[in-house]
């Protein structure tokens, strides 16, 4: 009898145990898989973070915070913008700047040296010549061109570390952070996210840049769909497979205007300062930072794939690159992470 | 085991089988769902799929209604056909069709976005 009792004693109490397990564990997922996702439209562009785990909450709400705080410095206009007031100054004077526009400006110097000129933040001058995605698109002579293209280089811009500041040596120059500002607001959003303990995200600032912030929350690969360049109703026409790494995509369909039966995009070339000619349809950078992704995204594009890819693996960054004649190209270090999802794709003979 | 044991465990392997077996279900009908959002708001949903006639309305936003983005929707794709912003990457996009794609007119703040599941978690372009 007191055996018997002992044993139901023993049921009831593993019964009751593997209960609570099933309850901790279900817990445990839930706390660990919690979607917390906050849209805003920041840096002229749309920007959309699911955070994933209880922190994710109290994460995203310093995350706009400083995003908000970023893009007011860095917009190439508008009050507060520190980058007006340094475009101001050119050939007057050094501006003092923050830390943050100071280090993003830095880098951007690194990545124009890097790529020998492709990609310039001093480029800004011609971009807003032609007036892509303004309203104002226009076609304009090649002397307007050759006279705004002698403001155009990234060594005329003057850094002092010590004093924190930015100075363009030649009156008329201008400096437009674009892309590589967004790169900083993501990995900047990314630090912010993991310093609370938030080990799963996904941060798309603007439709061509997508930071991961750790793996997926059911610990698979991100699947990043990539825009079908030419039908661009298509959507994606390949999938790559992602960890913990940032995304830029550069592309010629999505701004550009079209005069006289002829296509003019939105991505100048700083040695002719007309729309880059070349054999890519579509570039993306995989890289640790997303800093990195946008400059180079850019410059890969200027450069054409054989360059560019050089470029890229030189930087020890991955990327894949979509060429005219539809082929995909993949940096070595990708293999097994491109899927391709269209059947008028096909990957290139190499 | 005792009857109050057998109870628990039928009742929690038909919990179980039951909610693997609803997280499987496919969703009912062939519906794909059209959502427009302006400044983060959905202002209409549209099922695609269930569309008959074309549909074409305006969506009116701003402090004033001043700004405009016409928006067609047809059997299975939807587009904006016209808007009174500066830059016109939304008209010029076209058509979406596909689950996961959307299009954005950032002056406007609207965003036309197809729901459902798209195989991704991401679309870059």
């Amino acid at each position: 009898m007191s055996k018997s009792w002992h044993q139901t004693t023993v049921r009831r109490l593993a019964t009751a145990l593997l209960l609570v397990a099933l309850i901790a564990v279900g817990f445990w997922r839930y706390a660990d898989t919690r979607e917390y996702s906050q849209t805003a439209f920041l840096m002229s562009t749309q920007i959309e973070i699911k955070a994933y785990g209880l922190s994710g909450r109290a994460a995203l709400a310093e995350v706009f915070a400083r995003l908000s705080d970023i893009d007011q410095r860095m917009r190439v206009s508008g009050t507060g913008s520190e980058i007006e007031t340094v475009n101001a100054n050119a050939g007057v004077q050094p501006v003092a700047v923050s830390a943050d526009t100071f280090s993003v400006i830095q880098r951007a110097l690194e990545f124009s040296q890097r790529s020998t000129g492709k990609f310039d933040i001093t480029i800004q001058p011609v971009v807003a010549l032609w007036g892509i995605g303004t309203g104002n698109e226009r076609v304009p002579a090649a002397a307007e061109i050759r006279t705004a293209l002698a403001l155009v280089s990234y060594k005329n811009v003057q850094l002092d570390s010590a004093k924190q500041t930015v100075y363009l040596t030649t009156k008329g120059m201008g400096i437009d952070l674009g892309g590589i500002a967004k790169g900083y607001a993501a990995d900047e959003a990314k630090r912010i996210l993991s310093a609370h303990g938030v080990k799963h995200a996904l941060l798309s600032i603007g439709e061509s840049s997508i930071t991961a912030l750790g793996e997926r929350p059911d610990g698979k690969d991100w699947r990043i769909g990539i825009q079908d360049p030419v039908n661009l109703e298509n959507g994606y026409m390949a999938v790559l497979s992602i960890g913990d790494a940032a995304l830029s995509t550069s592309g010629a369909y999505e701004r550009y205007f079209i005069k006289d039966g002829v296509r003019y995009h939105h991505i100048i070339d700083p040695a002719t300062g007309s729309p880059a000619e070349s054999d890519v349809l579509s570039v993306t950078i995989v890289s640790p930072d997303a800093i990195d992704g946008d400059a180079l995204s850019t410059a890969v594009f200027v450069l054409g794939r054989e360059r560019g890819m050089a470029l890229v693996e030189a930087s020890g960054l991955n990327c894949v690159v979509i060429t005219k004649d539809n082929a995909v190209w993949y940096t070595d270090g990708l293999a097994g992470r491109v899927e391709l999802a269209s059947e008028d794709y096909h990957y290139a003979a190499r | 085991m005792r009857r109050g044991d057998r109870l628990l465990v039928i009742v929690l392997v038909v919990a179980i089988a039951a909610s693997w077996i609803i997280a499987r279900l496919p969703a009912r009908g062939e519906s794909l769902l059209a959502e427009i959002k302006v400044d983060g708001k959905v202002v209409q949903t549209i099922d695609l799929a269930k569309l008959t006639e074309p549909l074409e309305f305006t969506v009116y936003s701003g402090s004033s209604n001043q700004q405009t983005n016409v928006i067609r929707a047809e059997t299975g794709r939807i587009r904006v056909v016209a808007a009174n912003c500066r830059e016109q990457l939304d008209v010029r996009q076209g058509w979406i069709t596909r689950p996961g794609q959307s299009i954005i007119c950032l002056p406007h703040r609207l965003v036309v976005t197809i729901r459902g599941e798209s195989g991704v978690d991401g679309i870059i372009r």
